[in-house]
């Protein structure tokens, strides 16, 4: 595996450690609330942060782990030059739309962070964050496809999509 | 030749205001000849509710109708001026919040820098309770679980109840399920269009928080200038009409509401006395209203002045309107 | 270009990413991305591309699928769900198509609390998958139970497609969610039905193994080990029911019971609780990327005004209230098969909706309807999330064997609806 794919699923951990702290703060919640009326302030907000973060960081984790899904219908049945040739389109468009929207997520997200973009709620709760996790996410996950691509524009073989995805 | 201009809002078609928007691009599509024509969005299927002004400011769709209260870091002023306890009549605090929009203040200075041309506010109806048991005094709230938002919750989180933060469409199933006690920061009629005299068994507007949300149509700056000055005059003129068209449209659906909430068997219609009502008032409105204040204030926004201002304009025009509260319309109603 | 050009080459672009293997995800919203800049300005690709995928994923309520998915993968590696099927073995597996049908059953029970589809299939895949395979059930039987079985969740009230139609056209959500429970019974009835009607009849579906019938003793054995499972059904369903949680709260709950119960069962074996941490963030951020790029296509497709052209145009026919009916419904049906359900309904209703109620015809059987077609969205390629969601909650599933499996389902869907147009006495009963 190759260095970036181990970094990726690095990050699929703390993807992991996300939804732990999702259920670190819900369970308690629930408890508190019902039986002293308490509810943990900002809770709501801080899950949705750690929503889009988990997600975003995930991102990246499923390409190493070729788990997006695809469908194999015609590539299956394809010779390795074609297949080739397949995998180098696919990979291409797939850089072109991810690294687009890295690029206008990342301008979103220094938006935010520069006029103190804030949530509506119980507590004004601060969105930066989360909007520089899904530029995060998605810069990574560009870099990744970027390096699948020089890989097989090298004449490397593509990653085979096995199984419809199933990867691994 | 037709100039088409996208519309975008995160409110469903069934609601008030969006009528009151149909009502206006119908209005100027026919006085202007065909010259412009509307491609309209609703229910955010174009821009969601945080989307609607940041949307429309940078050109991604030419007007709509949002709330300023998802921008505050956008439009302070406009997204908090709505405090509760300044009026209970919709309809002046529509035009009052209007005017200020469109005249020379801070207020319409914000629209500006923000790239945006205010057309028209609407002010949705006063703030509603609908609970599983009666609110008489503020102690019953004690330890209620209601949601809420915005400075609704405030005046609940100092009366000792605990407000929690949640959509319309959970709220309901929560507030069904007995997840939550209860229901506020709803409209007097938006409430029965998502059924909350079907669930609740007390409803009142307790404490007599009064209106605390507004919506406004907004024009991209750009697109309003580059529209000819006769086409801009023809939607000028129609705007000026619309709080008289919601006040139409809003009187309406009070209405139904009240055929609605008469319709349900379950429910009990609590109203609190006018001492308890002083009571939740004197707790809490110079602290909510004061801590909205400084805050701006302390950033350089005029937020006192405004706001000052703005209730100036509301005692103006509330003697002159016939807008009555939904409670206080149900209970004055013959059986 | 104009709209109809540019549908008609997205719809091109999208076949042939889809054909040289581009990912689902990718390929949808590259093809959105396309349409927005063809059909919008260019201000407006730039602000809906930068602000979208972070506005499709900041919602609360989302989190019910990584805590579901969470809480099948704990059940699964705990052993929990392998305890309450060998319960479901020793009752029904002498019985064809057994294990599916209480699988739809368990769905059925789960959608009593559950709003979402997904959250349904989710929950149910992990658990249920692996353990109809290991007792030699057909993959497509397998998948096509839990991913059909997943849209019970959204016609069994509490229901999350129900309240968007009811804010969206104003109906009242208290009549929409009495009018589901009929349907929603008679579809969970009727997919029980097909799946024993299946597994003994259809070479493509039947099991591989014969299971011999257990005794008395067995089953009472079987059923009292699976106890960890009762419980954990117990809490997740009690505090929705108890007014404890909500079920994004209920979601987070079974996931922490799930974990102790695991953390007591696995003593130890940290490794594999790991994994399932990491299995299921990778699993989320699959199908959250197919959530994002469906968006991405719907907002590209809507730019186009094609959808709402073709719903005008529907509407306009000069025809009886019951054709004009089943016209609007086609279109709900087509944009299903790439477009998600709630995105339909804020996009189509506006335009639908008045002309349905004025050719007369009940704006409560209306939405029940339109309901259907969303469930039936929902497991047809290309984009069928739930086929999608039960992927991510069994990886080693073969996405083509599982909408092979969704067959059936769709036309017992279909048979389902015209028995709901032809006979709305179903829906409207306790009027
Ligand atoms: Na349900
Ligand atoms: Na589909």
């Amino acid at each position: 595996m190759r260095w970036i794919d181990r970094a990726h699923i690095a990050l699929g951990s703390v993807s992991g450690l996300c939804i732990l702290a999702i259920m670190a703060i819900v369970t308690p919640d629930v408890i508190a609330r019902k039986t002293v009326s308490y509810t943990i302030p900002g809770a709501a907000e801080l899950n949705t942060l750690l929503l889009v973060t988990l997600i975003y960081l995930g991102l990246a984790a499923a390409e190493a782990k070729r788990a997006h899904f695809v469908v194999t219908l015609l590539t299956d049945s394809l010779t390795p030059r074609y297949r080739h040739i397949a995998a180098i389109i696919s990979t291409l468009v797939s850089l072109g739309y991810v690294g687009f929207l890295a690029w206008l997520t990342t301008l979103a997200a220094s938006k935010s962070f520069l006029s103190g973009e804030t949530t509506f709620g119980v507590v004004s709760f601060p969105v930066w964050p989360s909007r520089i996790a899904v530029a995060l996410g998605l810069s990574l996950l560009t870099l990744q496809l970027l390096v699948e691509l020089v890989r097989l524009l090298g004449g490397r073989p593509a990653h085979i999509r096995d199984r419809e995805g199933a990867g691994q | 030749e037709t100039r088409t201009l996208t519309y975008a809002t995160y409110l469903p078609q069934s609601f008030t205001w969006v009528q009151v928007d149909d009502w206006f691009m119908d209005e100027v599509e026919a006085r202007t000849e065909g010259r412009i024509k509307f491609e309209r969005n609703y229910g955010g299927s174009l821009l969601g509710p945080v989307e609607v002004f940041p949307g429309v400011s940078s050109g991604a769709a030419d007007l709509g109708t949002g709330g300023a209260v998802y921008n505050t870091d956008m439009l302070p002023l406009a997204g908090g001026l709505l405090l509760p306890f300044v009026t209970e009549n919709a309809d002046a605090a529509a035009r009052a919040f209007t005017d200020l929009s469109l005249s020379s203040g801070a207020l319409a200075q914000e629209w500006k820098a923000a790239n945006l041309a205010p057309s028209y506010s609407l002010v949705a109806t006063e703030n509603s309770f609908w609970t599983n048991k009666a609110i008489e005094t503020t102690d019953d709230l004690k330890g209620m679980r209601i949601r809420a938002s915005g400075g609704v919750a405030q005046v609940l989180q100092m009366l000792g109840a605990t407000p929690v933060a949640m959509g319309m469409g959970d709220g309901v199933q929560a507030f069904k399920s007995g997840a939550i006690d209860g229901f506020s920061a709803a409209p007097f009629d938006v409430s029965t269009l998502v059924g909350l005299q079907d669930i609740a068994t007390h409803a009142g507007d307790a404490g007599r928080l009064g209106v605390y949300a507004a919506v406004t149509l907004a024009f991209n700056l750009n697109t309003w200038e580059s529209l000819s000055e006769e086409d801009r005059a023809v939607i000028s003129e129609v705007a000026a009409g619309a709080p008289a068209k919601y006040l139409e449209i809003a009187d309406a659906s009070i209405a139904a509401a009240i055929d609605k909430i008469k319709a349900a068997p379950q429910l009990k219609i609590v109203r609190t006395s006018p001492e308890v009502d002083a009571e939740w008032r004197e707790k809490t409105r110079e602290t909510v209203w004061n801590g909205w204040i400084d805050e701006l204030e302390a950033k350089g926004i005029p937020a006192r002045a405004t706001f000052d201002e703005f209730r100036r304009l509301v005692a103006e025009k509330e003697p002159g309107s016939d807008y009555t509260p939904g409670f206080d319309r149900m209970q004055a109603e013959p059986n | 270009m104009t709209g109809i050009e540019i549908a008609l080459l997205m719809g091109a672009m999208l076949i042939v990413l889809l054909l040289v293997g581009t990912p689902i995800s990718f390929a949808l919203g590259a093809t959105g991305v396309a349409g927005l800049a063809l059909a919008r300005s260019w201000q407006s690709v730039l602000f809906l591309v930068g602000s979208k995928p972070f506005a499709f994923t900041a919602e609360l309520t989302l989190i019910i699928v990584p805590l579901f998915l969470l809480m099948g993968h704990l059940a699964f590696s705990a052993g929990i769900s392998r305890r309450a099927f060998e319960a479901a073995r020793a009752w029904v597996g002498h019985i064809r198509g057994g294990l599916a049908m209480t699988t739809i059953l368990a769905s059925a029970l789960f959608a009593t609390v559950s709003g979402t589809s997904v959250a349904t299939a989710a929950t149910i895949g992990r658990i249920a998958i692996p353990e109809m395979l290991r007792f030699g059930y057909r993959e497509r039987l397998a998948a096509g139970a839990v991913a059909a079985g997943g849209t019970l969740g959204v016609l069994i009230p509490p229901s999350g497609v129900l309240v968007i139609y009811s804010i969206a056209t104003g109906t009242r959500l208290s009549d929409l969610l009495l009018a589901a429970i009929l349907p929603g019974i008679m579809t969970a009835a009727a997919y029980m039905v097909g799946v024993h009607l299946l597994a003994r009849f259809h070479p493509g579906f039947q099991s591989t193994q014969v299971l011999p019938r257990e005794g008395w003793t067995r089953r009472g054995t079987t059923l009292l080990k699976a106890w960890d499972l009762w419980l954990l059904f117990a809490v997740v369903i009690g505090s929705i029911y108890a007014g404890v949680a909500t079920p994004t709260e209920a979601a987070g709950v079974g996931a922490t019971m799930a974990l102790i119960i695991a953390l007591f069962r696995l003593r130890g074996n940290v490794r594999q609780l790991v994994s399932g941490f990491i299995e299921t963030a990778v699993s989320t951020a699959a199908i959250f990327a197919l959530i994002i790029g469906a968006g991405l296509f719907s907002l590209g497709l809507s730019a186009t005004q094609v959808p709402q052209d073709l719903a005008s145009w529907v509407a306009m026919q000069d025809v009886p209230p019951t054709l004009l009916l089943i016209l609007v419904l086609l279109p709900f049906l087509f944009l299903g098969a790439v477009v998600d359900g709630l995105s339909m309904i804020l996009l189509m209703m506006p335009i639908v909706f008045p002309i349905i109620t004025d050719a007369g015809i009940n704006p409560v059987l209306f939405g029940i309807l339109v309901t259907k077609m969303t469930e039936i969205g929902v497991i047809t390629p290309p984009v069928g999330l739930n086929v999608f969601v039960v992927k991510g909650a069994y990886p080693e599933l073969r996405i083509s064997e599982a909408f092979k499996g969704c067959i059936p389902f769709v036309v017992i869907e279909l048979i389902l609806t015209g028995v709901l147009i032809f006979c709305p006495g179903l829906v409207l009963w306790w009027l």
